[in-house]
């Protein structure tokens, strides 16, 4: 006990090591709290965003008579939310840079699809502050600060030759050493993660055990790079400078590599050709034969080919069934570029092995629902949905049905799928299972090596 | 000031740096790495030039190539304008990624640029692309840490300091001689990636005016300072402090702090004090302020039904079939004239806020160079948050001037009785000029600044002063 307490002492005795920690602690709080507010704050955009929707619904009915369902169609944009997890405060990912409520229609769903959310992009540029920031990228300098020139210290001040003269292993009292370090600092972890869940109310449920383990793990990594490092037993400063360039590797040359490799093995223009392309047949379609646009409409939507043809005058189930039929003339580019999205993220998924900073840090957004695949699956749930929206219309365009304040009341809303927790769970812990494996590889060999260490 | 004894030891340093492995190693790996940075930012500027233009190509034809068509239709159908990527954002590519490539442009209605350039941003771009500036602003400062953070402690600790004290060598003659050589190094570490980029700049054909080199040379300038406040820094860290270890520590907590979590928290706490608008709401505040002032749609709407009564007598008729021209498309003009009024000046709202932003992040340049460089090399390369916004308000103009045409040969060329089944001749889409960007100049890419520059400049001038006084002169040989 009485060594423990010299430990401790001797730990928070340097002037850095309490500031790194301080400073790290700080982060924390920092970034819990900013996160706090963003999520409060995309959680007020969609709430807002189904008010306004019930209040323009309201003042429909609350009029004497309906507007024609054509026009009631055009006015009525419904809102739509990105199912985010609470954790989404922590560990943002996309999710405050991409549209979380986006609001959508009857009429065409290429021309709504790709709206964006307002950013500034300077803020965007300076990278932002999360809390998954704190523990991929700082919490890894704060172990490398505390740990990495263990050993090279204890020979510098003449004590390392001292040690291996005792009894007990010179080993064994790095190992404590070590050992203790971890413990403050996952500690510090674990003080800021419940802090975090009790601020923001999250459940102490699977998901929190899996942050917590994950973490632990990644920790874990770190503190074997350093003692990996302190086993080839040089200079503090040559010490210091491996496990910098480690983390800078780490941390930022290899997302940046795979960054640029992602961006030019899928350079897309999608987006922009099927805008194009979409405008075009939407125009051109007012110069085209109504009828046959009609025709070929109800062949891809034959549930209402029954309905009568078109007559002089403009008529709405016209004008939806041409909206229809410029998002069916880039349906095929649609659906690539869906799947060109979905390998993408495919493809960034093998990468990221490669780094496991860029590993944690996709895992943590993943867990969130924030990453660019869940906000993908957003997409498809909106454009789900805009189908919904059509057919409800539909029934009333092409069967003349008219539309009645009950109907309006019922209009089909939009419901977030659940996502299927249990093949990611399952799919999460043997990637957790195989993150341990290889950690635990690459601890062992560097406790083997540390082990052999003889001070010359 | 540089006498021989400076350039002994200026000689001296640049012989142990030459001499060691590791820091040749690390020399070839950086310039590898901004060889990369360069190489790939080059590729994505020219794949950009060419998608931009063949696309801002392909829709001026689509434009021209339209049928006979009701002028309104023609509005619906709108344009698209393409955002050129800058000239030297192959060195710089500020924040490209996170801006829309091109507006589209359509009657009533103001777009936002889509389509940007973000996937996985929150994963991969949580340090910014490893574009050339990026390297030099983040990466490079750990070189020069690097290299100086044992000059001083490390003399003091292996006890040469003393001897050279003894030889006669002052204090400031030392740090002058250490200086110039860790200058000399960094110019050799980042001019190959400047002349580089004057290479690819100069071949990029006529896009290279004397403006471009002189924005160039002034990013080498820029880059050099921040160099000298590194350099500065950590000589004087390193004479501070005793131990080389300590030195190097904490260095690299002052790098952190400075290059990655600053400007961080700075951002972010911008944000919350000058919150701008989120496209829900800034959408909703545009609609209900266009509901406020007047639907032309609606036949007893009241500032439609004065608009028309003012047409009337100015043209002294009784009934809008009278009037000379087509009614309708006045009220198009009128409407469209409202429309982007009330859309203006909610936009302007919103560029206050981020103006404010930047204005609070900018009251930390003397703080932290970091910031200045980053921003002031963003405006050189014209890809920072200004030249973007600018970029819109270009667009904007030439939507409106677009539609409001569309909308005169609504009034002239449309007949009031049957308007919606007639057409005009497809000659007059040849008409319209294409939209062409105009880059600022470098005078409105730097207004910003105007003598904010100075104060970074005076950080590295006094962080020098402190080292040549005489009281650190003094702390150094107190401790020898």
């Amino acid at each position: 006990m009485q060594l423990f307490k010299l430990e401790c002492k001797r730990l928070f005795s340097g002037k850095i090591n309490k500031l790194v920690l301080i400073l790290f602690l700080l982060s924390g709080v920092f970034a819990i709290y900013q996160g706090a507010q963003g999520y409060k704050s995309i959680r007020i955009d969609q709430y807002k965003s189904q008010v306004v929707f019930e209040k323009e619904r309201a003042h429909v009915t609350s009029q004497d008579s309906l507007p024609a369902a054509g026009s009631l169609a055009y006015y009525a944009s419904a809102p739509t939310q990105w199912q985010l997890s609470p954790w989404a405060a922590l560990f943002v990912g996309e999710s405050q840079s991409s549209m979380v409520a986006m609001k959508v229609r009857a009429t065409a769903l290429q021309s709504q699809i790709f709206n964006r959310e307002i950013v500034n992009p300077s803020q965007q540029r300076a990278g932002g502050l999360d809390l998954g920031f704190v523990l991929v990228y700082l919490l890894p300098l704060v172990i490398g600060i505390m740990t990495v020139t263990l050993i090279s210290d204890e020979q510098h001040a003449g004590r390392w030759r001292l040690l291996n003269a005792l009894p007990t292993s010179a080993f064994r009292q790095v190992c404590k050493q070590i050992a203790l370090r971890f413990i403050v600092i996952w500690l510090l972890v674990v003080t800021l993660l419940i802090s975090a869940a009790l601020l923001l109310s999250l459940p102490f449920d699977v998901l929190f055990w899996t942050v917590l383990i994950a973490t632990s793990v990644y920790m874990l990594f770190w503190f074997a790079i350093a003692a990996f490092i302190m086993s080839f037993d040089k200079s503090s400063v040559f010490n210091s400078l491996a496990y910098l360039s480690s983390w800078v590797l780490f941390a930022m040359l290899i997302p940046g590599a795979v960054q640029l490799f992602l961006s030019n093995q899928y350079q897309t223009q999608a987006p922009l050709q099927i805008s194009l392309k979409q405008r075009i047949e939407l125009n051109d379609g007012w110069d085209k034969d109504k009828q046959a646009t009609l025709d070929t409409f109800l062949k891809h939507e034959p549930r209402w080919q029954n309905t009568a043809p078109l007559g002089e005058a403009f008529d709405w189930k016209w004008y939806y069934a041409q909206q229809h039929m410029s998002d069916i003339a880039v349906q095929d580019q649609w659906l690539d570029y869906l799947q060109n999205s979905y390998a993408r993220h495919g493809q960034l998924q093998t990468l990221s092995t490669l780094s496991p900073a860029l590993f944690f840090q996709l895992k943590l957004n993943q867990l969130a629902n924030t990453s660019s695949e869940n906000q993908t699956q957003y997409l498809q749930e909106i454009a789900d949905y805009h189908t919904k929206i059509r057919h409800f219309f539909y029934d009333y365009l092409f069967f003349n049905k008219s539309i009645t304040k009950e109907d309006v009341d019922n209009f089909v809303l939009f419901e977030a799928q659940k996502h299927t927790g249990e093949k990611r769970g399952t799919q999460g812990f043997w990637q957790l299972f195989f993150s341990m494996l290889v950690v635990l590889v690459i601890t062992s060999l560097a406790i083997f090596r540390l082990k052999q260490l003889r001070p010359v | 000031m540089i006498n021989q004894r400076v350039m002994k030891i200026f000689n001296h340093e640049l012989a142990i740096k030459r001499k060691s492995p590791s820091l040749w190693l690390l020399f070839i790996m950086i310039q590898l790495l901004l060889a990369v940075a360069l190489f790939t930012g080059w590729q994505q500027f020219q794949h950009s030039v060419k998608t931009q233009t063949a696309a801002q190509a392909e829709v001026e034809q689509q434009w021209q190539a339209q049928p006979d068509r009701h002028p309104h239709r023609v509005a619906h159908f709108g344009h698209f304008a393409f955002r050129q990527p800058s000239a030297l954002s192959f060195f710089d590519l500020g924040v490209n990624a996170w801006v829309g490539d091109s507006i589209f442009l359509e009657a009533h209605k103001q777009n936002s640029a889509n389509f940007a350039n973000d996937q996985d941003g929150g994963t991969l771009l949580r340090f910014s692309e490893l574009s050339s500036a990026n390297i030099l602003l983040t990466i490079w400062p750990l070189l020069i840490i690097a290299l100086g953070f044992a000059s001083i402690s490390g003399e003091q600790k292996s006890g040469t300091l003393r001897q050279l004290m003894s030889m006669g060598v002052s204090f400031r003659e030392l740090i002058t001689g250490k200086s110039l050589s860790y200058l000399l190094l960094s110019v050799v570490f980042i001019l190959p990636v400047f002349i580089l980029s004057l290479i690819l700049a100069s071949n990029a054909g006529a896009t290279l005016s004397s403006e471009g080199a002189l924005r160039l040379l002034l990013l080498f300038c820029v880059y050099l300072l921040y160099c000298l406040f590194w350099i500065g820094l950590t000589l004087f860290i390193s004479s501070c402090v005793k131990e080389p270890k300590q030195a190097l520590v904490l260095l690299t907590s002052v790098w952190f702090i400075l290059t990655i979590l600053m400007p961080r928290i700075l951002a972010e706490v911008a944000h919350n004090q000058y919150p701008h608008q989120k496209r829900n709401d800034f959408e909703l505040a545009v609609k209900l302020d266009n509901r406020k002032v007047g639907n032309s749609h609606n036949p007893d709407d009241p500032y439609f039904n004065k608009f028309r009564e003012d047409t009337l007598k100015k043209y002294g008729v009784e009934s809008v079939e009278a009037l000379p021209i087509n009614y309708k498309g006045l009220v198009m003009q009128e409407g469209e004239k409202l429309n982007a009024q009330i859309y203006q000046k909610h936009y302007e709202q919103q560029l206050v806020q981020f103006a404010a932003q930047q204005q609070f992040i900018r009251q930390f340049y003397w703080l932290n160079p970091y910031l200045f460089v980053r921003d002031f090399s963003m405006a050189l390369t014209r890809t920072d948050t200004n030249h973007f916004l600018e970029f819109e308000q270009q667009a904007e103009a030439h939507r409106y001037a677009r539609i409001q045409k569309l909308n005169q040969l609504h009034t002239n060329e449309i007949h009031h009785h049957n308007d919606r089944d007639q057409k005009v001749d497809k000659s007059y889409w040849q008409e319209f000029e294409p939209f062409h960007y105009q880059s600022p100049t470098l005078s409105w890419s730097l207004r910003t600044f105007s003598w904010l520059w100075i104060l970074p400049l005076l950080i590295v001038i006094t962080l020098f002063i402190v080292l040549n006084s005489t009281q650190m002169q003094r702390r150094v040989y107190a401790t020898v």
